[in-house]
């Protein structure tokens, strides 16, 4: 087929190298993502933190138009509303009276036993930036990063209950991987049976409930909140409740309110100390220790 | 002076990288367009195959590509490999544009459609070979078929709204040259 769009012939032979060099350049890059993952990821949020940041003039009013859409949209059944408001806030006068006795007991309780809680837990509030949520991944990107002191992996909560963990930090931005991501894996604790388990996303917006040993100790409304457990994460956040899913799976409702992310803490989590070594049973004398190893090497 | 035949097709090329950079925004907005559950079109894509189907001058590779990878990284998905399928599958369908350019509508229904089903299924396997977590396949054939039902809407779009139709037979541009 004669070529007589550009009308060089001489000129295709060199787009076609140029083409397929382009194109394994690509997949070297694919390459070096998947082999040096950790690295590329930065390299990422690096141009992400370049980039969204930039858009942040023209985000803002189109977030706020939205909402405001969203928010004209709820007059057309305000007075249901009104009224379910109603009901929910006597619920929560009462609520409210049981927290505050609960309270008074727990700093009583506390005070005799003397417990010192974690002071280091201090937390960085953002502005949810852009939300790149879709239903393959679910990751939301905040207005605060390395310049804030942010770290991967810290715990990442509304202010209620957890949402995710900060992964992928750039100087002025960070993205949080959410708690419904298919990648993210938690460990947590079912309350009142006191079991371990994995919470683990699938994208759907009722985390999946893994590896629990006795399923039968634990009821749909259990509470869930993080163990802490491998030192992911800081133990005792809410995480939400349990819920029956579909095919008798247990799943997580989740305590944060994931329809409207908008501002986040970060809890700033100080490296804990660990215990490494797997400790010798009787410790041995320290002056023993070097004769001993002369006679071994003679 | 610019003469207007370069003008214009390098007007086109800036419309298509507005468009795909519109497409990106919208997506990065925290907010939703579509249900959680169910993917929306994947209109860079879209707009790439109709364009390279009507007038493969206004979409360059070099454009192609920037416009891929971009995507490729700020949607965080594997980098490099989105864009190098895309890119292939562009360039596949570029090479045969004049195979195809007397056909009907249907037929290059047809051939985006194929096209697409082996970017799909390409995408899927390599994931699968490199042991990448990916999301379902059921997910991926849900976004496969809306992305194609979309198909006709952003071709009629492009034609209709944005004047980016296949040149007639016989047709010249300004300075007399065949398109």
């Amino acid at each position: 087929m004669h070529d007589h769009r550009t009308g060089s012939n001489y000129s295709r032979p060199v787009r076609r190298v140029l083409v397929g060099g382009l194109i394994l350049i690509f997949f070297a890059i694919f390459l070096v993502w998947r082999i040096d993952s950790p690295r590329a990821e930065r390299a990422r949020a690096q141009i992400v933190d370049r980039v969204v940041p930039s858009f942040d003039w023209a985000l803002r009013p189109v977030t706020r138009v939205a909402n405001m859409v969203e928010d004209f949209q709820s007059y057309a059944r305000i007075y249901e509303q009104n009224q379910e408001l109603r009901r929910e806030l006597q619920q929560m006068k009462a609520w409210k009276e049981a927290a505050l006795q609960l309270e008074q007991e727990n700093a009583k309780l506390l005070d005799l036993n003397r417990v010192r809680l974690d002071p280091a837990l201090t937390h960085v509030t953002g502005v949810v930036l852009a939300d790149s949520g879709s239903p393959f991944r679910q990751s939301v990107l905040l207005n605060i990063g390395a310049r804030d002191g942010l770290r991967d992996g810290w715990a990442t909560t509304d202010g209620l209950g957890l949402v995710g963990r900060v992964s992928g930090v750039g100087n002025n931005s960070a993205r949080v991987v959410l708690l419904t991501d298919s990648a993210s894996r938690i460990p947590v604790t079912i309350q009142p049976s006191g079991q371990g388990a994995i919470l683990s996303g699938d994208n759907s917006s009722l985390p999946v409930i893994e590896f629990l040993e006795v399923a039968d100790a634990v009821r749909p409304g259990d509470r869930v909140i993080s163990s802490g457990d491998g030192g992911v994460f800081p133990a005792g956040l809410l995480v939400g409740h349990i819920a029956l899913g579909a095919g008798g799976r247990l799943r997580v409702r989740l305590a944060a309110d994931y329809e409207r992310l908008e501002f986040l803490r970060v809890l700033r989590a100080i490296e804990e100390e660990r215990v490494t070594g797997s400790g010798d049973v009787v410790p041995r004398p320290p002056e023993a220790q070097t004769p001993q190893v002369d006679e071994v090497g003679e | 002076m610019i003469n207007p035949v370069t003008l214009q097709r390098w007007l086109y090329r800036l419309l298509f990288v507005a468009i795909c950079g519109a497409v990106i925004f919208g997506r990065l907005l925290p907010v939703h367009f579509t249900h959680r559950q169910i993917p929306g079109p994947d209109l860079v894509m879209l707009f790439t195959f109709a364009w390279v189907l009507r007038r493969p001058d206004y979409v360059p590779f070099p454009v192609v590509a920037l416009v891929l990878i971009a995507t490729d990284i700020l949607f965080s998905r594997a980098v490099g490999l989105g864009a190098g399928l895309g890119l292939v599958a562009v360039e596949f369908l570029r090479s045969r544009e004049s195979l195809w350019r007397d056909l009907p509508v249907t037929a290059e229904f047809a051939m985006v459609a194929l096209v697409l089903l082996m970017y799909t299924l390409g995408t899927a396997a390599i994931h699968g070979i490199f042991v990448v977590d990916q999301p379902p396949f059921g997910k991926r054939l849900l976004q496969l078929t809306i992305t194609l039902i979309s198909y006709p809407l952003v071709v009629a779009l492009s034609r209709y709204g944005l004047g980016v139709s296949k040149p007639a037979p016989g047709e010249v541009d300004a300075l007399g040259h065949r398109l």
